[in-house]
């Protein structure tokens, strides 16, 4: 798949999955590849981003293996953004298609 | 790739982000690592997983708003000496940092202390100057006391010479002597008191000229200011002729009391190559009549 297009949704999968419940980076993770297949290394890049713009929190809890992981919260604020760009994504999805039908109906056509 | 070896790579392209923030990344990608190998991965696939270490670096300070290239361009110039910027920061390369640190605190140092000695001296240049215009009267004292003191001298070898020839007055005019001393160090006092007197006048004095001939002065540049105002507005119609005139009258006025402030200036005379030279001339001469009031006793 174009990684842009992966690098552009990216964001709003990650709001979305972290909405349901708290996640850790890693498990975090994991849930966005099974959506799309993404270099694991650009996550955290843009929980770290998202963290700094206040649309997540962070904090802390012990693990029964290995050290204590940190866990992300979507903020009020991430809960807004999330809806903002859920309802962009829709729009652009539906311009799109349209846009492709009509492009494929008029080829038909001629 | 070793888990280690990928970590301190990452770090020494973080170096531009705050020590806490660092951990924090590097905490997650060793957690990351760390379940991947649970998982059943080898340490060399967990990280390939991640691609090439620079890209991730570079989106990692993205997300810091920080220029992903920064290490790349501007520090170059200084890794081109250094050497650390782009490589993984080991134990022998975190040395050669600050060693590279210390030679450039040195030289920093250097610079500083250079600019403080000049400083320093600049300083000492200028209240030099200020303490001997402010002392002075002290120095034409000294020097009057000075003059005074060789006269002294010289009279007290006249004195031994007439001990001799005298031996029968010796008593009596070692008194007399004595009290003309005394008389001589309050004669010197009274002329050095005088002296910083009249140097202290002169100062306040011309201060207090200067002071409202400099007022004066501004108040012409003024009205000056106001009366080409003025003038600008009167061609164009307005009626206020009777205003310019006033400005001119206040210019003229002004101008004319700064230059007559001017003349007021307490100048030493030209002739005596300064007044305060005068003053060591009068302490000088009293400073000699004791010694002619000897000559006349005898």
């Amino acid at each position: 798949m174009n990684a842009q297009f992966k690098k552009g949704v990216l964001e709003l999968i990650v709001l979305e999955s972290v909405r349901k419940q708290d996640m850790y980076g890693y498990e975090l993770v994991e849930e966005v590849s099974k959506v799309i297949n993404v270099n694991e290394g650009t996550i955290y890049p843009l929980l770290k981003r998202l963290t700094n713009e206040h649309y997540f929190e962070t904090y802390l809890r012990e693990s029964k293996e290995g050290p204590p992981r940190k866990y992300y919260h979507l903020t009020a604020s991430g809960v807004l953004y999330r809806d903002l760009l859920e309802k962009e994504w829709m729009e652009l999805q539906a311009r799109v298609c349209e846009f492709l039908k009509e492009q494929s109906g008029g080829v038909v056509e001629e | 790739m070793k888990k280690q070896e990928f970590l301190s790579e990452l770090t020494g392209y973080l170096q531009v982000l705050q020590d806490e923030e660092q951990n924090d990344i590097i905490d997650e990608y060793s957690q990351h690592i760390q379940m991947k190998m649970e998982k059943g991965l080898s340490e060399e696939e967990a990280i390939r997983d991640f691609g090439p270490i620079h890209e991730l670096a570079a989106e990692i300070l993205e997300a810091y708003h920080v220029k992903p290239d920064f290490e790349k361009g501007e520090n170059r110039r200084f890794s081109n000496k250094f050497h650390f910027s782009h490589l993984p920061i080991s134990v022998k390369e975190k040395r050669q940092k600050s060693g590279i640190l210390l030679e450039w605190m040195k030289q920093a140092g250097k610079h500083v202390a250079k600019a403080g000695r000049k400083f320093w001296r600049i300083t000492k240049a200028c209240v030099g100057t200020c303490l001997r215009f402010l002392t002075c009267p002290i120095r034409l004292g000294k020097q009057a006391g000075g003059k005074w003191m060789e006269g002294r001298k010289k009279q007290s070898l006249t004195e031994g010479n007439e001990e001799k020839r005298y031996g029968a007055n010796v008593f009596g005019q070692r008194i007399s002597s004595a009290g003309k001393k005394g008389i001589g160090l309050v004669q010197m006092l009274i002329a050095w008191i005088i002296g910083c007197l009249f140097w202290w006048c002169r100062l306040g004095w011309n201060f207090c000229v200067m002071l409202a001939a400099t007022g004066s002065a501004v108040c012409g540049l003024i009205f000056l200011y106001l009366f080409g105002l003025l003038i600008v507005l009167w061609t164009q119609g307005y009626p206020i002729f009777g205003a310019v005139l006033g400005c001119l009258g206040a210019v003229l006025c002004f101008v004319s009391l700064s230059t007559l402030g001017c003349t007021f200036f307490w100048i030493k005379p030209k002739g005596s190559k300064s007044h305060t030279v005068e003053e060591k001339e009068r302490a000088l001469e009293l400073a000699d009549r004791p010694e002619r009031n000897e000559k006349t006793d005898d």
